[in-house]
């Protein structure tokens, strides 16, 4: 017996897949008989400190089998455990009845966590498992519309959004625009987004937080998986390097729309180029005990060319190492280093028109993290980071034929920094949770750039630049800080319901500059600086939450207020590309955000999914736009109701379907016209005074499992879908134009981004 | 800004799925504005000024004129009061061309007593048009693009438009705006200029290339944006087209149109085989 204070002892290890070797995030540990539990932590650790006794060990985790044991805790003790997945009988597993009810009793609230499997039943559009289309069929998460790039978390903006990839940020989550999202379902093991009540460690973003973790790869045996689909084909390989101790995961997936492109006997479509891949790559390896470490990458593009003319590609890299460390039975750490970069490239070779233009964002970090488990009713997560971030807004060299002046505009640097501690009570028998943090973050924006300083009093405009101040290397330009407390609070009114609420500031450094309904590859982002304040928004969220039918339904009730201030907004035409003083563009302002969310949802039995409806208001206030009113923001949807739905048919069919209904979002009309040099030109005076019609759609697919082989390894499935089953024209916006024919007639022309019903099938396999 | 185009359309056009529809659509109908649209060139030819309110989107027809007293002013003190063509019409007549150097102003009473005035506009010089050229057409038969070399004189802060005409219409629909700063080609000669598709043989085709002030350079490129950028997913956002025009006891009002002053340099050429 060693260390314990008042006598003490310590349970502690991993908790991972059997099957798999694979960690699990989020599983329940728990002492039924001292009602003294946790939950592992993002890399399956846990750490429960209790008296010295002989308990029952009871272990869940969803989709998974419960696993109860007896344990003879006399000293501290390290254990190991590993449940199996719920299709995989075990005859050792005791099914318990106790059944979890996780969603009520954990202190988070306004989170989503979804079952990468549950995922991959859904319809799909193409048949592409896609994780971030996906969650947008979950209360408060939306976007602007089909194709748009990234989502809109409780009235936030896409750039708001915390995307990480095994801790890494991630600057553009998209591809072919915002059709698809670059993470490939099979390398990943668990995703979760949090929309309120984000805890302290995490930071830099002000509405949401999608923690996306790649798998670690079996470390029992060798397996993969992977599919051919109508858009794509994937691979995912994994493996033990040495069995139980380390392990590998590769995964690639291609899209092939250009070897189609190549069949085409029209050589102005033959020679077009239209791709995009991804690969991921992780492996682990366990030093001993105590240690463990991680190494993670990620790299992904999209391409494409239109003959010679014209070339454009873009992608994300990002590249983590991680370090776990036990420094006792109760302290885990994990200190990570990561590189993360979003580049674009426009260009063509096309002589006398030839340039090469290229931009992006990259950056460096290091983070260390810490939990003290204190005791069952006390939990303390502390730890600190810093980024270095250098924004590249872009420079282009023209061919020599073409007589133009090379340009460029000057690059940013930044330093991100933040502290945060944030402690964990139960209190009154485990009856109120209080999770209390505070972060600290500090921004400090370097050198070298050169600012434009303006006439005293005078408004920013190029006209107005009286001096210029030159920064040199890592010299302090503009800095800004702040704290950013984060509370949340669970009150168990019994096992099946609770009361949550949750209040939390965020802050914001780097903006994404974009100023068209729908954000482009091509978009900058631009660091606080002089003439840019940093964002921030405190959010306040109450939810009701109940369990039903002995946990089989799944119910919550939130409510939420947000206040904005400081966001980015824009001058009327804006020129955002290719402007050294892009200062003289923007324009702050505030926005404010309120809701409610109901989601119901079904995990078991043979039919699961869930139902979520949000009714909702999103609204920005800038003294330069609409006359200083308050303005419904772009991506403002009134209502947002859907239902997803997996039905088991039997032991080899099963059938899905989503369906969606939006309010229309909000658009401006003209309410007026004139002629100016001849062009009709229409008066816009009212922002987003009006709507686009209603969005519906409906989309099915089933699924087919092939009977297993004899060697019963082997695992076959088609998937059949259709997206957009009854082919409804959903409009994505309605733009106003002179009839082509006779320009004194003007007319309105609505877009729909799907025209008609769009099938797939997709063959997947699994070994 | 043509990537606003090609972008969206390769991507919804290779997925062969978008689709566009007219649509009937009860518009709002807003206050009528002021209407103040015109220029004054070097060109030696009368030059039209709309004095006007707009009209609600969905209206046919031209818009009705207003009877005020227009006045145009330059800095070398000459002052001259505006005919309308009309009574009743709102097109005001400028019998005298522009003068290089020359700074314009004008100055407006509404039979309503308000009082508009224009902001200075500078006329500045435009370089000349060295030379104006054919380019066949690779993909299409007995089609010639026009294209022509002009240069930019050293010092940053020109501004240019370009205007064409086949067979002496002038093409003004909203893609055929052009216009540029000197901001990448200062003080360099620009060379093969091409302001529109191929045309064919047997057409008369010329080019104006006209100096234009900095104000009328932004209102162009919000003309532009609102006009022609428009139709994709990534539609910037509908935004009123400020003007160099306003009411001198209420800077709020909005005034629609543009009063702008230019130097012009033509060059034509008929489109022939080589």
């Amino acid at each position: 017996m060693k260390g314990q204070k008042q006598g003490k002892v310590t349970l502690n290890g991993y908790v991972s897949n059997a099957t798999t070797g694979e960690r699990l995030i989020g599983a329940t540990v728990f002492f039924p008989e001292l009602k003294a539990g946790t939950y592992t932590n993002e890399y399956g650790f846990y750490s429960l400190t209790v008296e010295p006794g002989t308990y029952q060990l009871f272990l869940s985790y969803t989709g998974f089998s419960d696993l109860t044991t007896q344990i003879d805790l006399s000293e501290d003790k390290l254990m190991n455990l590993e449940i199996y997945p719920e299709d995989v009988q075990i005859e050792e597993v005791i099914i318990s009845a106790e059944a979890e009810n996780d969603n009520v009793s954990n202190v988070e609230m306004s989170t989503i966590k979804l079952n990468i499997s549950d995922v991959k039943r859904m319809p799909q559009l193409l048949g592409e498992v896609d994780i971030i289309r996906s969650i947008q069929l979950l209360p408060g998460v939306s976007s602007v519309g089909e194709g748009a790039t990234g989502f809109n978390v409780r009235g936030g903006n896409v750039d708001q959004n915390l995307v990480l990839l095994d801790e890494a940020p991630v600057y553009n989550s998209s591809h072919l625009l915002g059709f698809f999202s670059i993470f490939n379902a099979d390398a990943v093991k668990d995703i979760k987004l949090y929309k309120g009540g984000i805890p302290a460690k995490y930071g830099g973003r002000l509405s949401s937080v999608l923690d996306v973790r790649q798998k670690e790869g079996n470390n029992k045996s060798f397996s993969g998986n992977g599919g051919i689909g109508l858009l794509s084909s994937r691979l995912t390989l994994e493996g033990p390097i040495k069995k139980d101790k380390h392990s590998f995961m590769l995964a690639g997936r291609r899209t092939y729309l250009d070897v189609f492109l190549g069949l085409s006997p029209d050589e102005e479509i033959s020679s077009n180029t239209l791709y995009f891949y991804d690969f991921n790559a992780k492996v682990n390896f366990t030093l001993g005990e105590r240690d463990r470490l991680f190494l993670s990458g990620y790299f992904g593009n999209d391409v494409f060319s239109f003959q010679d003319d014209f070339r454009f590609s873009w992608g994300n890299e990002t590249a983590t190492i991680r370090w776990n460390h036990i420094f006792n039975e109760r302290v885990f750490s994990n200190f990570t280093a990561y590189f993360s970069d979003y580049e674009y490239n426009l260009g063509s070779d096309d002589g006398g028109n030839g340039f090469d233009w290229n931009s992006g964002i990259r950056n460096y970090s290091l983070k260390a993290d810490f939990g003290y488990f204190i005791n069952p009713q006390n939990t303390l997560e502390f730890g600190a980071s810093s980024i270095f971030y250098r924004f590249r807004p872009g420079d282009v060299s023209f061919s020599e034929e073409n007589g133009f002046n090379d340009f460029f505009i000057e690059k940013e640097h930044a330093v991100e920094s933040a502290a945060y501690i944030s402690n964990e009570t139960k209190l009154f028998d485990s009856k109120l949770t209080i999770q209390a943090g505070l972060r600290y973050s500090l921004f400090q924006n370097v050198g070298k750039s050169t600012v434009f300083i303006y006439g005293e009093g005078m408004p920013l405009d190029t006209a107005n630049i009286v001096d210029t101040v030159r920064y040199n290397d890592g010299e302090l330009v503009k800095s800004f800080d702040g704290f950013e407390p984060r509370l949340s609070l669970n009150y168990l009114i019994d096992q099946k319901q609770s009361i949550k609420a949750s209040y939390n500031r965020t802050r914001q450094y780097i903006h994404l500059i974009s100023n068209t309904t729908a954000a482009t590859p091509i978009d900058v982002w631009k660091p606080s600086g002089t003439y840019v304040d940093p964002a921030t928004v405190d959010q306040f969220s109450l939810g009701y939450f109940r369990n039903f039918q002995d946990n089989t339904y799944e119910a919550s009730l939130e409510v939420y207020y947000k206040s904005f201030e400081g966001l980015v907004d824009y001058i009327n035409g804006a020129q955002l590309l290719f402007n050294r003083t892009l200062e003289t563009e923007l324009l702050a302002g505030d926005g404010r955000a309120y809701g409610l969310e109901v989601l119901i949802r079904k995990e078991k039995g043979r039919l699961t999914g869930w139902l979520g409806y949000t009714l909702s208001r999103t609204e920005r206030q800038i003294e330069e736009i609409n006359g200083g009113e308050w303005y419904s923001s772009n991506y403002d949807k009134t209502h947002d109701f859907s239902l997803v739905l997996t039905y088991k048919l039997s032991k080899y069919w099963d059938a899905s379907m989503n369906f969606a209904y939006l309010t229309g979002r909000p658009i401006t009309y003209p309410n007026g016209k004139y002629v100016t040099d001849g062009i009709v030109a229409p008066v816009y005076n009212n922002r987003n005074g009006a709507r686009t019609p209603d969005y519906h759609r409906l989309d099915v697919s089933a699924n087919y499992e092939f009977k297993k082989n004899a060697d019963k390894r082997f695992k076959q499935s088609l998937n059949f879908g259709v997206y957009n089953l009854y082919a409804r024209r959903n409009p994505y916006s309605i733009y106003f134009r002179q009839n082509e024919d006779n320009p004194d007639i003007t007319e309105a022309v609505q877009l729909s981004v799907f025209g008609t019903l769009i099938p797939s099938i997709t063959y997947n396999f699994e070994f | 800004m043509k990537l606003r185009y090609i972008i969206p359309a390769l991507f919804l056009g290779f997925l062969g799925v978008a689709c566009e529809d007219v649509v009937d659509l009860d518009l709002p109908e807003g206050e009528a504005l002021l209407v103040v649209d015109g220029s004054i060139t070097t060109k030696d030819t009368i030059h039209y000024l709309t004095v006007a309110n707009t009209v609600s989107y969905d209206t046919e027809g031209a818009l009705p004129g207003i009877t005020a007293l227009v006045v145009l002013r330059d800095d070398k003190g000459r002052i001259d009061t505006l005919a309308e063509t009309e009574p009743g019409s709102g097109i005001y007549a400028i019998t005298s061309p522009g003068v290089v150097g020359n700074t314009y102003t004008l100055e407006i009473e509404t039979p309503d007593g308000k009082q508009y005035q224009s902001s200075p506009e500078f006329l500045a010089p435009v370089t000349e048009i060295d030379s104006i050229y054919l380019e066949e057409d690779e993909f299409e038969e007995d089609q010639y693009f026009v294209e022509f070399n002009t240069f930019d004189p050293p010092g940053f802060g020109n501004y240019y438009r370009w205007k064409h005409y086949i067979d002496g219409e002038f093409q003004n629909k909203p893609e055929n705006l052009a216009f540029a700063s000197d901001e990448f080609v200062d003080g360099n000669p620009v060379l093969g200029l091409r302001l529109s598709e191929s045309v064919e043989l047997g057409k008369l085709y010329k080019v104006e290339q006209l100096s234009i002030s900095k104000a009328y350079f932004e209102y162009l490129s919000v003309l532009q944006t609102q006009t022609a950028f428009v139709g994709s997913i990534f539609d910037p956002p509908p935004a009123p087209i400020e003007g160099n025009v306003f009411n001198i006891r209420d800077e709020n009002e909005l005034v629609a149109g543009f009063f702008s002053a230019s130097d012009v340099q033509t060059q034509s050429i008929v489109v022939r085989e080589p």
